[in-house]
């Protein structure tokens, strides 16, 4: 049943990424490499949906990318003790699916994934379903 | 005036194309299916020293009857606009219109009824299109 839930939030996360990107990147200069975009994803998107900038982007550069945020917006209400962490996984989905809207506009389908070790820390893991250039 | 206003996906597929009743409409699908050529070989050559940070591609390559014009936004979505030499508009005014088609691509992509990829149908992007393409005969 929580599939199901995360799926669906998925879902509206990925039509809710590619409209801010759509609008968002009007102004903005032509972003060409592969890392740009990741880039712009962790700075420009994350401050427009959380107000914030992702905190940490590393990469192994070959196509894969862990965004860290170490307050997670949406769990920092939560409190810290790991019973809550399954729980915690439904409100990262939404965000997993902006994450995947976002890229996919900019013409970079990828896989998405999400781990909360810590709340209210959350690392983001994209994959690139091509090698990046 | 726009005799022809195009918009394509990254892939190329169109998904919008009106052209001015007085024209032929098949040589101004013609003429946008060969601008594409074009927009492409622009975006791969493009290097440093080929304006980086634009969005308006200006024209795209000379005709005897008409001006191409071709503007690729970040989300790779191609507007093609096609003007006729008898009435051209200047360049800020080509920017304009790239920027009102824009936003009303914009507002298409936000309609939560609206599939991205799909043809456009939807009443008040046709508006604009038609308000533009029409404005630029009163102009």
């Amino acid at each position: 049943l929580s599939n199901k839930a995360e799926a669906c939030m998925e879902k509206m996360g990925y039509r809710v990424g590619f409209s801010l990107i759509e609008k968002a990147t009007k102004e903005e200069a032509r972003v060409k490499e592969d890392v740009d975009i990741v880039k712009y994803i962790c700075k420009d998107l994350w401050n427009m949906v959380f107000r914030k900038q992702a905190d940490n982007l590393k990469t192994n550069h070959t196509g894969t990318f862990v965004i860290q945020d170490n307050r997670f917006r949406f769990l920092t209400r939560v409190s810290q003790s790991d019973q809550y962490k399954q729980r915690g996984e439904l409100y990262v989905a939404f965000t997993c699916g902006v994450v995947k809207g976002a890229l996919s506009n900019f013409g970079l389908p990828c896989s998405v994934a999400a781990e909360i070790e810590m709340l209210p820390t959350v690392k983001v893991t994209l994959t690139l379903q091509q090698p990046a250039n | 005036m726009a005799v022809c206003i195009a918009v394509l996906t990254k892939d190329n597929s169109p998904l919008y194309i009106a052209s001015d009743p007085a024209e032929d409409g098949l040589k101004m699908h013609f003429l946008v299916h060969t601008s594409i050529d074009v927009i492409e070989e622009k975006l791969n050559s493009a290097t440093a020293a080929n304006d980086p940070r634009d969005l308006y591609l200006g024209q795209l390559y000379p005709n005897e009857d008409y001006r191409i014009y071709g503007y690729v936004t970040n989300t790779k979505i191609k507007i093609v606009v096609i003007e006729s030499i008898t009435n051209p508009f200047k360049d800020g005014d080509a920017r304009q219109v790239f920027s009102k088609v824009h936003s009303g691509y914009i507002s298409l992509v936000c309609n939560p009824f609206y599939s991205p990829g799909d043809t456009i149908t939807s009443q008040p992007f046709l508006n604009t299109v038609t308000s533009l393409m029409r404005g630029k005969a009163i102009a």
